[in-house]
């Protein structure tokens, strides 16, 4: 368990910049894989994103990560995309009585090391993020979002993710969401 | 005349095998969706769930909770060490492939 690791201590935790790469992780998602190794520094470069890696203290060894990025969920008042477009061409962008948006939080991406799986890690890092963001956020943050793999959806539902659409029948993930408020009930 | 003109074969197909990787590497990540404005139903569901709360089971909190704290610990000495590799070793950090 990550909390024994932890607790000896044998993980550190680190934000990543963008100097920082890394090429020995591997966690049996090609996008996931490829992300970390090629693209992280790239995205932190330009302010997109912003990569943590939980590594092994011992051994340097990178054990997870994860990205985030600002987001925010909009909700519109008209019955569907074709009305809000047709609104939106004849009188401009909605006032705010059509459209609101609440602050959010995106889970770009979050892999575990196939040397780490079992050890409930992907759980410590979801729980500190969440946690994060009601304690220590500069700012407001309503919500977690994520766009999940197929096969992680059972994991966020397990973590009280809900779908965000009724009908999402993209063949790669489907988009979900966190509500942080649920934390301070 | 022929070795070099081997060699340049030589390097250029390897220049074209590096160009294709990248090209390969490149258009490998799929990007995230973006997070879509919602509209009727979906935006009425989402409102109807904002009003609507859902606290942690109490072993559930206790658990985030603990995970935070030994997260929070993990990063406080994470960025301490690193910070520590980085001034032994000019600027760079070993554990990582410094670009």
């Amino acid at each position: 368990m990550v909390r024994q690791y932890v607790e000896k201590p044998n993980v550190r935790f680190i934000r990543l910049n963008s100097k920082n790469t890394i090429k020995d992780f591997t966690c049996g998602d090609s996008d996931l894989d490829d992300f970390i190794r090629n693209r992280a520094s790239e995205f932190q470069k330009h302010l997109l994103s912003v990569s943590y890696a939980c590594a092994d203290a011992d051994t340097g060894k990178m054990l997870a990560y994860c990205s985030l990025a600002n987001d925010k969920v909009a909700v519109g008042d008209f019955k569907d995309k074709t009305e809000f477009n047709r609104f939106r061409k004849k009188q401009g962008f909605p006032n705010e009585k059509r459209l609101k948006s609440y602050p959010a939080v995106k889970l770009c991406r979050l892999g575990v090391d196939e040397s780490a799986k079992g050890r409930q890690i992907g759980t410590t890092v979801l729980d500190y993020i969440k946690s994060m963001f009601v304690f220590e956020n500069k700012t407001g943050c309503r919500f977690l979002t994520v766009d999940a793999y197929l096969k992680a959806v059972p994991f966020y539902e397990k973590n009280g993710f809900r779908f965000m659409n009724i009908e999402d029948d993209d063949p790669h993930t489907r988009l979900m969401y966190f509500d942080l408020m649920d934390l301070v009930a | 005349m022929l070795p070099g003109f081997t060699s340049l074969v030589i390097l250029h197909s390897y220049y074209i095998v590096t160009y294709m990787k990248k090209i390969k590497d490149i258009a490998m990540a799929r990007p995230i969706r973006e997070t879509p404005i919602l509209f009727g139903e979906d935006a009425r569901r989402f409102l109807a769930a904002m009003e609507e709360r859902r606290p942690e089971p109490p072993e559930v909190r206790t658990r985030r909770l603990r995970n935070y704290e030994f997260m929070k610990k993990a990063y406080e000495l994470g960025m301490a060490e690193k910070r520590a590799r980085e001034e032994a070793n000019g600027g760079i950090d070993p554990w990582f492939d410094n670009t």
